[in-house]
């Protein structure tokens, strides 16, 4: 059926949300409006830290048009909210612990207004030494931002014997890297409308990552039962991981409530940039030891992160970090330790590679320093000690066998010489004030949550009363493409037409429990449960066949627009249509399948958080380093990435070269500056994130499909390998240009300016 | 339309208003609104035009572009008394009777994914191809230069471009042809 | 002003005079209750981040002598007059600016991006004195006109920048760019370095003109320097130790060390003096030295 399969690929080409998408006719959840909608805003710490003395609300109340004011004491439930341990208090009552910390909030007939009424607002504060380092924190007699200490999470893993290792190498290396807090920079700022229903119900219309996990976090603090409580929450305009803990949905909740009336909020920049997560900074000590011939013998980290005031997902993110110290890579001797602490530096929390980026870029220039000085190719040195398909993962569990690292290495090994011979033929690359170099660095990359942790996944197929397969899942469409894999997935399965389909997500009244979108595993997660519903739902849709036309199961199969007669499929027409197949479902019939299961976990891990399933990614770029003033520029980036079969071209495409852009910008722009527990920038135009001139014009991105022989695991995610590994490539590249070593992010050019002498051997004139 | 028409008004307690008369998509609106009242905002609010996004509302990252008198402009950073008397297209007027050749080549090539930066990105790329047929390189940064996309790293949207260009030039090509016969 | 939406209760009102004397007075009128507007970009960004917005702004887009771009003698030298309302992108896009004031062109195509240039003035860049097209006019030894109520006064542009703020009453009407020598081996540079390739805050902008005879010697030389957080300069001094001099690889080692002692600039957030200095020495120099060096 040659038709059948371009029409595939044109479906392929085009996702589900397009044409809203490039129409301006999708409404994002920030868009919406309803009858007598106010407008909410929530009043945040102007204090990094301090005792509240009295909050006052009394002139704010009385603002003409203010409708609600609410406080502390209007948290009907637990004034608290966090994904792991509900530590940050939804309004603050005796204490703030960082400037994103909310005191009240106002609704308002218009913006305006609840802005003013924000203003009069008073809060007596009583300052507190503010904790703006990991360091201060962790001083004895530091003053304690929780109860329990400034410790929020310790995480390790051990091995073998590292100072026995360390004797035995013949090159250490020992260093300590420092990377910067990044903010996710989506271009929808966090917002939505809370809308009242009748009997006490409510509807959030707002951005999140896991909708039922806002139910339930909202079901705590308002005190309502998660089944009065509807979540919808596609389309997002981006999140990155930003949007998977709550932001402004409690606030909108508790006006909409004490003013019955739907309230919009959406935050500017500038609030978003205050309250909102960021990524971790980290410190990561290394001392890594090697033996003559260039197999690494001992390797020792200790990371330091700093998660701000409040723990979120910082736990999580600090063992995902441990778990990736040794990368790909065999070390028979290893010793981790790794601190999560508290500080009053904003709030760290999830982020796009989840603590993978901050440790391959240590591991990663580790490898690097070490092939430099055993004079071994670098990437010659990281195949000596990659991981072999069935070693055991990276702590010592079993996982699922594959040869993605040595996939990934090959593919960039020869794209490397490939590159390194177009240098050769062009004579005019060295420009007089440009140094140019190339650089490689490898990564592999845990999917799910991990071993331990509540991972459920979970799907429906049903057919509906017009004639449609439908497919209903509990992920968000944050703009990865779901959408698209989903469809592309039951158009692939039930060799039907799209419009033979209708899908829903993001929305808990109408999905099952799937399970969060993020960890790079949702299209996963919708492979699997098709994989799980499909026979079934086939079977009961030819059963059904059977019964309305009297024709035998067996000469009948799925094909586009309807049943098909297995032995006329050259007739162009379906046999029995859909909607045809819809009117017998008379009475109490209906196909509906439902499948709910657990993200695979190793059957043997011993390790809270450790992984199963792993992606891997190789990258290799081109820099031009500016010699009169340090600067440096990317100019080409290829990415090979071994994350089993393709499912959308188009998405797996964007999703790598949108997760290098957005690493690019984190090695060589982005900084989130806080200066004594306060933003230094706090908008795009100091927050910078790269502009089109910023990444290579042309970027390739090489999809390794292959699969370790009897791997049933299918497609993995590839939303967050994209961005890991591209940093230390690009620290590498900068090193082979100008013999400069980059141990902290973002690359300063006044680094670099310090130690490129170009007058070494040169003149003005 | 009086574009001459001196907006004055004395401070006084009562809010300053201004009656506003433009162009949107091809449509004669009149409004009264505050004079610095924000482009983005009557378009989102009294006009209900919610394609034109915002995210910095500092001018600084293109997600309120619109066409102003055929100019690409920030429409966080027009206020109304700068309007007045102007033609304002806005992306929910760049499709009549089907979609615009550039909106077909993001759908094609991916030029978005969160969709967010996705009406201004679309208007910018417009304004470029109404000066440059077929830009360079060059060019084509430069005209999307005020444009930030966090999601596609701008691979998708430079493809879009180009083959956007292409579509562009091939119907040009048809109508010429067209023409001679 | 965050968000006011449409209604606007503090909305400021619009004065839209139609000539400089009427704008004078209503300038005069509400003093500090008042200010200047042509395209107001910068100053919308500057409410947005809690400056206060004036109750009165007196729009200055109609006012006829503020508009165009001729080109007339003065005072028997050539020159190109650019009315303080042209947009950038106009400043960027125009033929004649690109012959007879190229740096300019070269400057408003690195400040901003498209969309902001369509509204920006070239007044609006000057008269808030860290604009990216100062160190361009600089080296090009442009004037302003300015208007103080009476009559219209020339002032050099390298003047300007030295006087203080009591000035910023007067309007800046038109920019006076002379018209360059076109047979010699003069040579411009305009160099912008920002922490990201396009469409951001200045570190520090340089620019500069040196003429030299078949010798190498240096028979005119105008340096400038600018940045987001750095007051603009002209680089007075080594001019002086440059000027008369034939170029070689010691007179701009000299030079390199001249330009940081002469420049001022602060340390902020993103970026050291230090590195500031260095890299506009650098610059500056390799733009002495040209492409060809």
């Amino acid at each position: 059926m040659l038709m059948n399969t371009s029409l595939k690929e044109w479906k392929g080409k085009i996702r589900p949300d397009g044409p809203g998408k490039v129409t301006g006719g999708i409404k994002y959840l920030t868009d919406l409006t309803f009858p007598n909608m106010l407008y909410g805003k929530i009043l945040r710490s102007s204090e990094p830290h301090a005792e509240i003395v009295s909050i006052s609300t009394d002139l704010a109340r009385k603002l003409p048009g203010v409708r609600a004011v609410v406080t502390y004491k209007d948290v009907p439930g637990l004034n608290g909210y966090g994904i792991i341990f509900p530590d940050q208090p939804v309004l603050c009552k005796d204490k703030v612990r960082y400037v994103g910390d909310a005191l009240a909030a106002v609704a308002a007939d218009t913006e305006e207004i609840a802005e003013k009424a924000l203003g009069l607002i008073e809060v007596n504060y009583r300052r507190l030494p503010v904790i703006d380092s990991t360091e201060k924190a962790l001083e004895p007699g530091a003053p304690l931002l929780h109860p329990d200490g400034n410790i929020l999470h310790r995480a390790g893993y051990s091995i073998g014997n590292v100072e026995d290792g360390f004797q035995k190498s013949f090159v250490i290396i020992e260093e300590t890297y420092d990377v910067p807090r990044q903010m996710h920079a989506y271009m929808e700022t966090e917002g939505g409308v809370i809308v009242p229903e009748p009997g006490g119900k409510i509807t959030v219309y707002a951005g999140t990552q896991h909708g039922f996990k806002d139910r339930f976090q909202l079901s705590r603090i308002l005190n309502i039962p998660e089944k009065d409580i509807r979540i919808v929450s596609s389309p997002m305009g981006g999140s990155f991981g930003g949007k998977d803990e709550l932001n402004i949905q409690p606030y909108g909740a508790l006006l909409a409530l004490a003013a019955n009336c739907p309230v919009k909020i959406h935050q500017s920049r500038q609030e978003s940039v205050k309250a909102g997560l960021k990524r971790h900074p980290m410190k990561i000590t290394v001392k890594t030891g090697a033996d003559k011939n260039g197999k690494i013998l001992a390797h020792k980290v200790k990371i330091i992160a700093d998660t701000g005031a409040y723990a979120t997902l910082g736990p999580a993110i600090l063992d995902f970090a441990v778990e990736h110290v040794s990368g790909p890579y065999k070390i028979p001797n290893m010793e981790t330790e790794g601190l999560s602490v508290f500080t009053n530096n904003g709030v760290a929390g999830e982020f796009r590679g989840f603590g993978g980026n901050q440790i391959t870029f240590a591991l990663e220039g580790q490898m690097d320093r070490l092939a430099e000085k055993l004079q071994i190719d670098y990437l010659e040195f990281r195949r000596l000690n990659l991981r072999e398909a069935e070693d055991p993962g990276p702590l010592g569990q079993r996982i699922a066998p594959t040869n993605g690292a040595t996939h990934v290495l090959e593919a960039i090994q020869k794209s490397f010489f490939k590159r390194a011979d177009l240098r050769n033929e062009k004579g005019d690359l060295n420009e007089r004030w440009k140094a140019r170099g190339t650089g490689a660095a490898i990564t592999m990359h845990g999917g799910g949550l991990g071993a331990g942790r509540m991972d459920p996944a979970g799907g429906r197929l049903s057919f509906t009363k017009d004639g449609k397969i439908a497919a209903a899942f509990g992920f968000e469409e944050c703009g990865q493409g779901l959408l698209s894999v989903i469809e592309t997935i039951l158009l692939e399965e039930f060799n039907c037409l799209d419009k033979d389909i209708s899908i829903v997500i993001g929305d808990t009244d109408l999905v099952p429990v799937s399970g969060s979108s993020t960890a790079s595993r949702a299209t996963s997660m919708v492979w699997h449960s098709l994989q799980k519903m499909k026979d079934s739902f086939r079977s009961q849709m030819i059963d059904l066949a059977e019964l309305a036309t009297g024709t035998p199961a067996n000469r009948m199969e799925m094909g586009p627009g309807g049943i098909w007669l297995k032995d006329a499929q050259q007739s162009g027409e379906a046999y029995l249509s859909f909607a045809d197949l819809a009117s017998a479902l008379v009475q109490d019939r209906s196909i509906s399948v439902q499948t709910s299961f657990d993200f695979p976990v190793s059957p043997d891990a011993t390790v809270a958080g450790s992984h199963f399933l792993y992606a891997f990614a190789a990258v290799i770029v081109e820099v031009e380093v500016d010699i009169l003033t340090g600067r440096v520029k990317v100019t080409g980036m290829e990415q090979a990435v071994s994350a089993g079969p393709v499912v959308s071209p188009m998405g797996y495409r964007g999703q790598i070269e949108g997760g290098g852009a957005m690493a690019l910008g984190y090695t060589l722009m982005e900084h989130s500056i806080i200066e004594k527990g306060i933003y230094l920038n706090d908008n795009f135009d100091t927050y910078l994130i790269p502009t089109i001139f910023d990444v290579p014009f042309e970027m390739i991105t090489e999809a390794v499909e292959e699969l370790y022989e009897g791997d049933e695991f299918g497609p993995r995610g590839v939303g967050e390998i994209g961005t890991v590994a591209v940093a230390p490539a690009i620290a590498q590249a900068i090193y082979n240009a100008t013999g400069c070593w980059i141990n902290k992010l973002p690359v300063s050019p006044e680094l670099i300016l310090e130690k490129v002498s170009f007058m070494e051997g040169d003149k003005w004139m | 339309m009086d574009v001459k028409k001196v907006i004055m008004a004395t401070p006084s307690p009562q809010p300053v208003k201004i009656e506003l008369e433009l162009e949107v998509n091809g449509f004669h609106r009149q409004l009264t609104v505050a004079p610095a009242a924000r482009l983005v905002d009557l378009l989102r609010e009294d006009l209900e035009l919610t394609g034109t996004k915002f995210s910095c509302e500092v001018g600084r990252c293109g997600t309120c572009a619109v066409h102003m008198d055929n100019k690409l402009v920030n429409s966080c950073l027009v206020m109304a008394y700068q309007a007045n008397g102007t033609s304002i297209c806005t992306i929910e007027g760049l499709a009549e009777r089907s979609l615009d050749p550039i909106q077909s080549a993001f759908l094609e090539e991916g030029g978005f994914q969160c969709g967010y930066c996705t009406p201004g990105m679309i208007m910018a790329v417009k304004a470029l191809l109404n000066y440059h047929a077929n830009p360079t390189e060059e060019q084509i940064k430069e005209g999307l230069s005020g444009n930030l996309c966090r999601c596609t790293g701008y691979g998708g949207i430079i493809r879009a471009v180009q083959r956007a260009i292409k579509n562009l030039n091939e119907n040009e090509i048809e109508g010429a042809v067209g023409w001679k016969k | 002003m965050i968000r006011q939406g449409t209604v606007m209760i503090d909305s400021p009102a619009i004065w839209m005079p139609e000539n400089l004397a009427d704008a004078w007075q209503l300038k005069h009128r509400f003093g500090p209750d008042a200010q200047y507007i042509a395209g107001g970009t910068l100053m919308q960004t500057h409410w947005q981040k809690g400056i206060e917005c004036p109750a009165n702004l007196i729009s200055l887009e109609r006012i006829k002598e503020m508009q165009g771009i001729i080109k007339s003698p003065i005072h028997g030298q050539a020159v190109t007059r650019i009315g303080a309302l042209t947009s950038l992108d106009v400043c960027r896009q125009h033929s004649e600016i690109a012959v007879s004031a190229p740096l300019l062109t070269e400057a408003a195509g690195s400040i901003a991006a498209p969309a902001v240039r369509n509204k920006a003035t070239i007044g609006g860049n000057i008269a808030n004195r860290f604009g990216d097209s100062i160190p361009a006019l600089l080296a090009m030894d442009a004037s302003l006109a300015l208007f103080d109520g009476k009559e219209i006064l020339l002032t050099l542009l390298s003047d300007y920048i030295r006087m203080e703020s009591s000035i910023k009453n007067l309007i800046l009407v038109y920019v006076l760019v002379p018209e360059t020598d076109g047979v010699n081996n003069g040579q411009y540079f305009y160099k912008k370095l920002g922490h990201r390739e396009a469409f951001s805050p200045s570190i520090l902008t340089v620019a500069g003109y040196c003429r030299t005879s078949e010798q190498n010697e240096i028979l005119e030389i105008r340096l400038a320097a600018s940045g987001s957080t750095s007051p603009p300069q002209r680089f007075i001094h080594t001019e002086q130790v440059l000027n008369g001099c034939i170029l070689s690889h010691e007179l701009l080692t000299k030079a390199i060390q001249t330009i940081k002692d002469e420049m001022n600039v602060n340390t902020d957030p993103f970026s050291s003096a230090g590195y500031k200095k260095a890299a506009a020495a650098n610059l500056i120099v390799s733009g002495i030295v040209g492409k060809a060096g």
